[in-house]
Protein backbone atom coordinates (compact mmCIF):
# COMPACT_ATOMS: atom_id res chain seq x y z
CA UNK A 1 0.00 0.00 0.00
CA UNK A 2 2.99 2.17 0.77
CA UNK A 3 4.31 1.57 -2.87
CA UNK A 4 1.02 2.77 -4.28
CA UNK A 5 1.03 5.85 -2.34
CA UNK A 6 4.17 6.60 -3.60
CA UNK A 7 2.96 5.71 -7.17
CA UNK A 8 0.29 8.35 -6.43
CA UNK A 9 2.57 11.28 -5.60
CA UNK A 10 4.52 10.43 -8.34
CA UNK A 11 1.52 10.71 -10.85
CA UNK A 12 0.37 13.96 -9.84
CA UNK A 13 4.27 15.40 -9.89
CA UNK A 14 4.58 14.02 -13.25
CA UNK A 15 1.10 15.11 -14.60
CA UNK A 16 1.58 18.56 -13.12
CA UNK A 17 5.16 18.60 -15.17
CA UNK A 18 3.73 17.56 -18.13
CA UNK A 19 1.21 19.96 -18.13
CA UNK A 20 3.64 23.13 -17.27
CA UNK A 21 5.59 21.89 -20.16
CA UNK A 22 2.97 21.01 -22.63
CA UNK A 23 1.19 24.51 -21.65
CA UNK A 24 -2.04 22.70 -21.34
CA UNK A 25 -2.87 24.93 -18.49
CA UNK A 26 -6.44 25.36 -19.69
CA UNK A 27 -6.92 22.02 -19.07
CA UNK A 28 -4.92 21.92 -15.34
CA UNK A 29 -5.87 23.05 -13.26
CA UNK A 30 -8.97 21.09 -14.24
CA UNK A 31 -10.90 23.64 -16.60
CA UNK A 32 -11.81 23.94 -20.18
CA UNK A 33 -11.86 27.61 -20.41
CA UNK A 34 -9.10 30.40 -18.79
CA UNK A 35 -11.04 31.39 -15.78
CA UNK A 36 -9.58 34.23 -14.62
CA UNK A 37 -5.95 34.08 -16.27
CA UNK A 38 -6.47 36.63 -19.14
CA UNK A 39 -6.13 39.86 -19.23
CA UNK A 40 -9.66 42.04 -18.85
CA UNK A 41 -8.50 45.29 -19.73
CA UNK A 42 -7.79 48.38 -21.95
CA UNK A 43 -6.54 47.39 -25.01
CA UNK A 44 -7.61 44.49 -25.01
CA UNK A 45 -11.17 43.68 -25.99
CA UNK A 46 -13.42 40.86 -23.81
CA UNK A 47 -16.74 40.30 -25.31
CA UNK A 48 -19.18 38.73 -22.90
CA UNK A 49 -22.43 37.42 -23.96
CA UNK A 50 -25.86 36.90 -23.08
CA UNK A 51 -28.66 34.20 -23.56
CA UNK A 52 -32.26 35.80 -23.78
CA UNK A 53 -35.21 34.48 -24.79
CA UNK A 54 -38.18 36.31 -26.97
CA UNK A 55 -41.98 35.86 -26.14
CA UNK A 56 -44.62 35.51 -27.93
CA UNK A 57 -45.54 38.97 -28.28
CA UNK A 58 -41.68 39.36 -29.93
CA UNK A 59 -40.38 41.01 -26.57
CA UNK A 60 -36.86 39.98 -25.20
CA UNK A 61 -37.15 38.52 -21.43
CA UNK A 62 -34.49 36.79 -18.92
CA UNK A 63 -34.08 33.68 -18.62
CA UNK A 64 -34.42 31.89 -15.36
CA UNK A 65 -31.70 29.26 -16.18
CA UNK A 66 -31.09 28.19 -12.82
CA UNK A 67 -34.44 27.56 -11.82
CA UNK A 68 -35.70 25.98 -15.59
CA UNK A 69 -32.55 24.18 -16.99
CA UNK A 70 -30.07 22.38 -13.98
CA UNK A 71 -27.49 21.63 -13.58
CA UNK A 72 -27.14 24.92 -15.70
CA UNK A 73 -27.23 28.08 -14.24
CA UNK A 74 -26.73 31.35 -16.59
CA UNK A 75 -22.64 31.57 -16.88
CA UNK A 76 -22.09 27.62 -17.17
CA UNK A 77 -25.14 27.26 -19.98
CA UNK A 78 -23.10 29.87 -21.83
CA UNK A 79 -19.79 27.77 -21.90
CA UNK A 80 -21.29 24.52 -22.36
CA UNK A 81 -22.97 26.96 -25.42
CA UNK A 82 -19.76 28.06 -27.07
CA UNK A 83 -17.01 25.13 -25.80
CA UNK A 84 -17.43 24.43 -29.74
CA UNK A 85 -17.02 27.89 -31.50
CA UNK A 86 -18.63 26.38 -35.06
CA UNK A 87 -21.51 28.26 -35.69
CA UNK A 88 -23.87 24.68 -36.90
CA UNK A 89 -22.72 23.78 -33.29
CA UNK A 90 -23.91 26.52 -31.49
CA UNK A 91 -27.43 26.75 -33.42
CA UNK A 92 -27.94 23.13 -32.81
CA UNK A 93 -27.26 23.79 -29.06
CA UNK A 94 -28.91 27.20 -28.91
CA UNK A 95 -32.31 25.19 -30.51
CA UNK A 96 -31.88 22.05 -28.20
CA UNK A 97 -31.78 24.56 -25.61
CA UNK A 98 -35.29 26.74 -26.81
CA UNK A 99 -36.96 23.32 -27.16
CA UNK A 100 -35.40 22.09 -23.22
CA UNK A 101 -36.68 25.28 -21.94
CA UNK A 102 -40.41 25.27 -23.20
CA UNK A 103 -40.59 21.78 -22.06
CA UNK A 104 -39.61 22.76 -18.60
CA UNK A 105 -42.15 25.02 -18.73
CA UNK A 106 -44.66 22.99 -19.81
CA UNK A 107 -44.21 20.27 -17.47
CA UNK A 108 -44.05 22.97 -14.42
CA UNK A 109 -46.99 25.03 -15.72
CA UNK A 110 -44.74 27.62 -15.46
CA UNK A 111 -45.91 29.94 -18.62
CA UNK A 112 -46.06 30.27 -22.53
CA UNK A 113 -43.70 28.79 -24.72
CA UNK A 114 -40.64 31.00 -26.13
CA UNK A 115 -40.80 31.76 -29.73
CA UNK A 116 -37.40 32.04 -29.73
CA UNK A 117 -33.67 32.59 -28.11
CA UNK A 118 -31.07 34.48 -28.76
CA UNK A 119 -27.10 34.62 -28.45
CA UNK A 120 -26.25 37.74 -27.86
CA UNK A 121 -22.49 39.30 -27.86
CA UNK A 122 -21.92 43.14 -26.19
CA UNK A 123 -18.76 44.79 -26.46
CA UNK A 124 -18.30 47.05 -24.33
CA UNK A 125 -16.22 50.13 -24.32
CA UNK A 126 -14.00 50.59 -21.39
CA UNK A 127 -14.90 53.70 -21.22
CA UNK A 128 -18.10 52.97 -20.75
CA UNK A 129 -17.27 51.28 -17.54
CA UNK A 130 -17.12 53.93 -14.92
CA UNK A 131 -17.75 54.31 -10.51
CA UNK A 132 -20.20 56.77 -11.85
CA UNK A 133 -22.07 53.65 -13.85
CA UNK A 134 -21.49 51.74 -10.81
CA UNK A 135 -23.23 54.30 -8.28
CA UNK A 136 -26.31 55.08 -10.51
CA UNK A 137 -27.10 51.35 -10.96
CA UNK A 138 -27.23 51.80 -14.49
CA UNK A 139 -24.19 49.27 -15.53
CA UNK A 140 -26.55 46.61 -16.30
CA UNK A 141 -27.82 48.72 -18.54
CA UNK A 142 -25.26 50.22 -20.21
CA UNK A 143 -23.84 46.97 -21.27
CA UNK A 144 -26.74 45.60 -22.40
CA UNK A 145 -27.06 48.88 -24.49
CA UNK A 146 -23.68 47.47 -26.84
CA UNK A 147 -25.50 44.42 -27.30
CA UNK A 148 -25.80 42.55 -30.67
CA UNK A 149 -27.30 39.31 -31.85
CA UNK A 150 -24.86 37.20 -32.75
CA UNK A 151 -27.59 33.93 -33.26
CA UNK A 152 -31.21 33.28 -32.87
CA UNK A 153 -33.40 29.99 -32.92
CA UNK A 154 -36.75 29.00 -33.47
CA UNK A 155 -38.57 25.54 -32.33
CA UNK B 1 3.97 16.07 9.59
CA UNK B 2 7.01 14.89 10.99
CA UNK B 3 7.65 13.24 13.57
CA UNK B 4 5.29 11.42 14.03
CA UNK B 5 4.65 7.96 15.69
CA UNK B 6 2.73 5.58 13.81
CA UNK B 7 -0.37 5.80 16.28
CA UNK B 8 -0.53 9.29 15.94
CA UNK B 9 0.14 9.57 12.29
CA UNK B 10 -2.35 6.59 11.87
CA UNK B 11 -5.25 9.07 14.09
CA UNK B 12 -4.58 12.17 12.39
CA UNK B 13 -4.78 10.02 8.77
CA UNK B 14 -8.67 8.70 10.43
CA UNK B 15 -10.00 11.83 11.25
CA UNK B 16 -8.91 13.18 7.98
CA UNK B 17 -10.77 10.77 6.50
CA UNK B 18 -13.65 11.48 8.35
CA UNK B 19 -13.76 14.93 7.60
CA UNK B 20 -13.26 14.58 3.56
CA UNK B 21 -15.68 12.13 2.90
CA UNK B 22 -18.44 13.66 5.24
CA UNK B 23 -17.80 17.27 3.87
CA UNK B 24 -18.11 15.52 0.44
CA UNK B 25 -21.12 14.30 1.53
CA UNK B 26 -22.71 17.08 3.20
CA UNK B 27 -21.71 19.85 0.65
CA UNK B 28 -22.65 17.76 -2.71
CA UNK B 29 -23.63 14.26 -2.10
CA UNK B 30 -26.91 15.12 -0.89
CA UNK B 31 -27.77 17.19 -3.80
CA UNK B 32 -28.47 15.82 -7.34
CA UNK B 33 -25.96 18.27 -9.48
CA UNK B 34 -24.48 14.94 -10.74
CA UNK B 35 -27.42 13.24 -10.74
CA UNK B 36 -29.04 16.04 -12.98
CA UNK B 37 -26.76 16.02 -16.07
CA UNK B 38 -28.57 13.04 -17.61
CA UNK B 39 -30.96 15.77 -18.25
CA UNK B 40 -29.19 17.89 -20.86
CA UNK B 41 -29.62 17.50 -24.50
CA UNK B 42 -27.17 15.24 -26.12
CA UNK B 43 -26.44 17.95 -28.65
CA UNK B 44 -24.27 19.56 -25.66
CA UNK B 45 -22.17 16.43 -25.62
CA UNK B 46 -18.81 17.59 -25.48
CA UNK B 47 -16.16 14.87 -23.70
CA UNK B 48 -13.24 15.39 -21.85
CA UNK B 49 -11.25 12.76 -20.27
CA UNK B 50 -11.59 9.27 -20.55
CA UNK B 51 -15.01 10.36 -22.02
CA UNK B 52 -13.50 11.20 -25.38
CA UNK B 53 -13.64 7.31 -26.06
CA UNK B 54 -17.39 7.40 -26.81
CA UNK B 55 -19.33 9.71 -29.27
CA UNK B 56 -22.66 10.54 -27.06
CA UNK B 57 -23.18 9.86 -23.42
CA UNK B 58 -22.04 5.90 -22.47
CA UNK B 59 -24.28 5.44 -19.97
CA UNK B 60 -28.18 4.81 -19.87
CA UNK B 61 -30.28 7.15 -17.63
CA UNK B 62 -30.57 3.84 -15.19
CA UNK B 63 -26.97 3.01 -15.03
CA UNK B 64 -25.74 6.72 -14.62
CA UNK B 65 -29.01 6.68 -11.28
CA UNK B 66 -27.25 3.79 -9.90
CA UNK B 67 -23.76 4.70 -10.24
CA UNK B 68 -24.61 8.28 -8.10
CA UNK B 69 -26.84 6.31 -5.99
CA UNK B 70 -23.76 4.21 -5.31
CA UNK B 71 -21.75 7.19 -4.96
CA UNK B 72 -23.78 8.94 -2.86
CA UNK B 73 -24.33 6.74 -0.50
CA UNK B 74 -20.30 5.26 0.28
CA UNK B 75 -19.84 8.59 1.01
CA UNK B 76 -20.60 7.88 4.86
CA UNK B 77 -20.05 4.77 4.92
CA UNK B 78 -16.16 5.61 3.97
CA UNK B 79 -16.88 8.84 6.42
CA UNK B 80 -17.37 6.41 9.35
CA UNK B 81 -14.51 3.74 7.87
CA UNK B 82 -17.20 0.79 7.24
CA UNK B 83 -15.86 -1.70 4.42
CA UNK B 84 -13.04 1.45 4.01
CA UNK B 85 -10.80 -0.63 1.21
CA UNK B 86 -13.15 -2.02 -0.54
CA UNK B 87 -15.83 0.86 -0.47
CA UNK B 88 -13.33 4.06 -0.88
CA UNK B 89 -11.34 2.76 -4.10
CA UNK B 90 -14.99 1.98 -5.47
CA UNK B 91 -16.16 5.57 -4.40
CA UNK B 92 -13.17 6.93 -6.02
CA UNK B 93 -13.99 5.29 -9.38
CA UNK B 94 -18.06 6.22 -9.41
CA UNK B 95 -16.68 10.28 -8.95
CA UNK B 96 -14.47 10.13 -11.41
CA UNK B 97 -16.46 8.36 -13.74
CA UNK B 98 -19.74 11.19 -12.57
CA UNK B 99 -17.42 14.40 -12.60
CA UNK B 100 -15.82 13.58 -15.98
CA UNK B 101 -19.25 12.64 -17.18
CA UNK B 102 -20.66 15.54 -15.90
CA UNK B 103 -18.14 18.07 -17.53
CA UNK B 104 -18.84 15.99 -21.07
CA UNK B 105 -21.55 18.75 -21.85
CA UNK B 106 -19.39 21.59 -22.41
CA UNK B 107 -19.29 23.02 -18.85
CA UNK B 108 -15.85 22.03 -16.72
CA UNK B 109 -16.31 23.40 -13.45
CA UNK B 110 -12.65 24.02 -11.78
CA UNK B 111 -13.91 23.13 -8.33
CA UNK B 112 -14.76 19.38 -8.60
CA UNK B 113 -11.71 17.43 -10.09
CA UNK B 114 -8.79 18.84 -7.40
CA UNK B 115 -11.37 17.08 -4.51
CA UNK B 116 -11.28 14.07 -6.59
CA UNK B 117 -7.75 14.31 -7.01
CA UNK B 118 -6.92 15.10 -3.19
CA UNK B 119 -9.46 11.78 -2.70
CA UNK B 120 -7.37 9.63 -4.70
CA UNK B 121 -4.46 9.03 -2.10
CA UNK B 122 -7.18 9.16 0.77
CA UNK B 123 -9.47 6.19 -0.80
CA UNK B 124 -6.75 4.04 -1.43
CA UNK B 125 -5.15 4.38 1.82
CA UNK B 126 -5.07 2.24 5.18
CA UNK B 127 -7.33 5.64 6.66
CA UNK B 128 -10.00 2.94 8.37
CA UNK B 129 -7.24 1.26 11.09
CA UNK B 130 -8.48 3.04 13.78
CA UNK B 131 -11.63 5.58 14.35
CA UNK B 132 -13.56 3.10 12.41
CA UNK B 133 -16.16 0.53 11.87
CA UNK B 134 -13.59 -1.71 10.20
CA UNK B 135 -11.44 -1.37 13.49
CA UNK B 136 -14.39 -1.82 15.88
CA UNK B 137 -15.93 -4.95 14.00
CA UNK B 138 -13.05 -6.47 11.83
CA UNK B 139 -10.24 -6.76 14.53
CA UNK B 140 -8.84 -9.77 13.88
CA UNK B 141 -8.52 -8.56 10.43
CA UNK B 142 -7.37 -5.03 10.33
CA UNK B 143 -3.91 -4.09 12.41
CA UNK B 144 -2.45 -0.90 12.67
CA UNK B 145 0.77 -1.14 11.30
CA UNK B 146 3.81 0.38 13.37
CA UNK B 147 5.70 2.00 9.86
CA UNK B 148 4.09 5.75 10.38
CA UNK B 149 4.81 6.14 6.74
CA UNK B 150 1.61 4.30 5.62
CA UNK B 151 -0.21 6.96 7.22
CA UNK B 152 2.02 10.06 6.30
CA UNK B 153 2.24 8.99 3.09
CA UNK B 154 -1.63 9.91 1.78
CA UNK B 155 -1.10 12.99 4.00
CA UNK B 156 1.18 14.23 1.91
CA UNK B 157 0.10 13.26 -1.58
CA UNK B 158 -2.63 14.84 -0.45
CA UNK B 159 -1.33 18.33 0.63
CA UNK B 160 0.89 17.99 -2.52
CA UNK B 161 -2.01 18.19 -4.72
CA UNK B 162 -3.54 20.95 -2.89
CA UNK B 163 -0.56 23.10 -3.27
CA UNK B 164 -0.04 21.94 -7.30
CA UNK B 165 -3.99 22.99 -7.88
CA UNK B 166 -3.06 26.83 -6.45
CA UNK B 167 0.42 26.77 -8.37
CA UNK B 168 -0.32 26.28 -11.60
CA UNK B 169 -3.49 28.50 -11.29
CA UNK B 170 -0.80 30.99 -10.86
CA UNK B 171 1.40 29.88 -13.78
CA UNK B 172 -1.79 30.18 -15.72
CA UNK B 173 -1.82 34.18 -14.64
CA UNK B 174 1.52 34.11 -15.34
CA UNK B 175 1.66 32.84 -19.09
CA UNK B 176 -1.63 34.53 -20.12
CA UNK B 177 -1.06 37.54 -19.20
CA UNK B 178 2.53 37.92 -17.24
CA UNK B 179 2.51 40.72 -15.00
CA UNK B 180 -0.01 42.98 -16.70
CA UNK B 181 -2.40 40.40 -15.18
CA UNK B 182 -2.03 42.71 -11.88
CA UNK B 183 -0.48 45.84 -13.25
CA UNK B 184 -3.77 46.69 -15.32
CA UNK B 185 -7.17 46.84 -14.29
CA UNK B 186 -8.23 43.32 -14.65
CA UNK B 187 -9.11 41.92 -11.15
CA UNK B 188 -10.45 44.93 -11.10
CA UNK B 189 -12.60 44.58 -14.12
CA UNK B 190 -13.41 41.21 -13.42
CA UNK B 191 -15.12 42.31 -10.04
CA UNK B 192 -17.39 44.56 -12.02
CA UNK B 193 -18.82 42.52 -14.26
CA UNK B 194 -18.86 39.53 -12.19
CA UNK B 195 -22.17 41.17 -11.15
CA UNK B 196 -23.59 40.46 -14.19
CA UNK B 197 -21.94 37.11 -15.39
CA UNK B 198 -22.80 35.58 -12.26
CA UNK B 199 -26.37 37.71 -11.47
CA UNK B 200 -28.33 33.89 -10.78
CA UNK B 201 -26.18 32.58 -8.46
CA UNK B 202 -24.74 32.75 -4.76
CA UNK B 203 -27.00 35.58 -3.77
CA UNK B 204 -26.01 35.56 -0.57
CA UNK B 205 -22.94 37.04 -1.41
CA UNK B 206 -24.41 39.80 -4.25
CA UNK B 207 -25.94 41.56 -1.52
CA UNK B 208 -23.02 42.90 -0.08
CA UNK B 209 -21.73 44.35 -3.22
CA UNK B 210 -18.40 44.06 -1.88
CA UNK B 211 -17.04 43.99 -5.67
CA UNK B 212 -18.58 47.27 -6.51
CA UNK B 213 -16.64 48.80 -3.63
CA UNK B 214 -13.41 47.51 -4.42
CA UNK B 215 -13.95 48.50 -7.79
CA UNK B 216 -13.78 52.35 -6.46
CA UNK B 217 -10.28 51.65 -5.58
CA UNK B 218 -7.91 51.07 -7.99
CA UNK B 219 -4.61 50.60 -6.08
CA UNK B 220 -6.23 48.28 -3.48
CA UNK B 221 -7.56 46.01 -6.76
CA UNK B 222 -3.85 46.17 -8.35
CA UNK B 223 -2.33 45.02 -4.69
CA UNK B 224 -5.19 42.13 -4.57
CA UNK B 225 -4.30 41.12 -7.66
CA UNK B 226 -0.66 41.03 -6.67
CA UNK B 227 -0.85 39.36 -3.56
CA UNK B 228 -3.00 36.63 -4.93
CA UNK B 229 -0.61 35.70 -7.66
CA UNK B 230 2.19 35.46 -5.13
CA UNK B 231 -0.02 33.31 -3.21
CA UNK B 232 -0.72 31.27 -5.46
CA UNK B 233 2.86 30.50 -6.65
CA UNK B 234 3.60 29.94 -2.94
CA UNK B 235 1.64 27.69 -2.09
CA UNK B 236 4.69 24.74 -2.76
CA UNK B 237 6.51 26.36 0.24
CA UNK B 238 3.86 25.18 2.90
CA UNK B 239 4.89 21.41 1.48
CA UNK B 240 8.36 22.16 3.07
CA UNK B 241 8.21 24.32 6.02
CA UNK B 242 5.43 24.56 8.51
CA UNK B 243 5.81 27.83 9.77
CA UNK B 244 5.33 28.57 5.28
CA UNK B 245 2.00 25.98 5.68
CA UNK B 246 0.46 27.90 9.00
CA UNK B 247 0.46 31.54 6.91
CA UNK B 248 -0.10 29.86 3.06
CA UNK B 249 -2.96 27.41 3.91
CA UNK B 250 -5.00 30.02 5.95
CA UNK B 251 -4.25 33.22 3.64
CA UNK B 252 -5.58 30.78 1.25
CA UNK B 253 -8.84 30.03 2.35
CA UNK B 254 -9.50 33.65 3.42
CA UNK B 255 -9.24 34.56 -0.86
CA UNK B 256 -11.46 31.85 -1.60
CA UNK B 257 -13.63 33.43 0.83
CA UNK B 258 -13.13 36.46 -0.65
CA UNK B 259 -13.34 35.69 -3.88
CA UNK B 260 -16.90 34.49 -3.59
CA UNK B 261 -18.28 37.40 -1.75
CA UNK B 262 -16.51 39.98 -4.84
CA UNK B 263 -16.19 37.06 -8.07
CA UNK B 264 -19.19 35.37 -6.72
CA UNK B 265 -17.25 32.31 -7.63
CA UNK B 266 -18.02 29.24 -4.70
CA UNK B 267 -15.59 27.14 -3.29
CA UNK B 268 -17.11 25.67 -0.44
CA UNK B 269 -16.66 22.15 -1.72
CA UNK B 270 -12.95 22.85 -0.74
CA UNK B 271 -13.17 22.70 3.03
CA UNK B 272 -13.01 18.93 2.39
CA UNK B 273 -9.36 19.52 1.01
CA UNK B 274 -8.46 21.75 3.39
CA UNK B 275 -9.33 19.15 6.08
CA UNK B 276 -6.09 17.60 5.09
CA UNK B 277 -3.97 20.10 6.86
CA UNK B 278 -4.75 20.00 10.45
CA UNK B 279 -2.56 18.34 12.61
CA UNK B 280 -6.08 16.46 14.57
CA UNK B 281 -3.78 14.86 16.85
CA UNK B 282 -2.41 17.64 18.31
CA UNK B 283 -5.84 19.47 18.21
CA UNK B 284 -7.31 16.56 19.95
CA UNK B 285 -4.41 16.90 22.44
CA UNK B 286 -4.80 20.57 23.17
CA UNK B 287 -8.77 19.71 23.57
CA UNK B 288 -7.96 16.74 25.87
CA UNK B 289 -5.69 18.65 27.61
CA UNK B 290 -8.15 22.07 27.74
CA UNK B 291 -10.71 19.84 29.14
CA UNK B 292 -8.80 18.39 32.23
CA UNK B 293 -7.64 21.17 33.14
CA UNK B 294 -11.24 22.69 32.96
CA UNK B 295 -12.21 19.78 35.23
CA UNK B 296 -9.36 20.17 37.86
CA UNK B 297 -10.36 23.95 38.25
CA UNK B 298 -13.91 22.14 38.73
CA UNK B 299 -13.05 19.77 41.24
CA UNK B 300 -10.64 22.44 42.99
CA UNK B 301 -13.31 24.92 43.82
Amino acid sequence: MLRLQQLIAILIVAGTCLALFAKSDRYFPFSNYPMYSKLFASPVTYPLRAIRGVNQSGADERLRILRTLPPFWTASLREALLVDRSDDAIKSKLRATLNWYNRKLSETNSGAPLAAIRLYRYDMPWSDLTAAALENGVLDSTIWSHAQIQFEATP
Amino acid sequence: MTGFNSKDANFNLAVTRFFYFAIVFYLIGVERYFLEWQNVPVEFWFPTGPMRWFDGPPLSLDAHRWLFLFWRWSLPLCALGFGYRLLAPLNFIAAFILINYAHSFGYQTHTYMPVLLVGLSLSFAAASDTLSLDALFFRRWIKPSPDARLYLWPLRTAQLTFCVVFFTAGVSKLRASGLDWFTTDTLRNYFLVSSIVYEDINAVAHQFRLNHALYTMPWLCHGLAFLTLVLELAAPLALFKRRAAWAIVPALFVAQVFIFFTIFVNFKIYLAIYAVWVNWHWLASRIRDFARAALRRRAGA
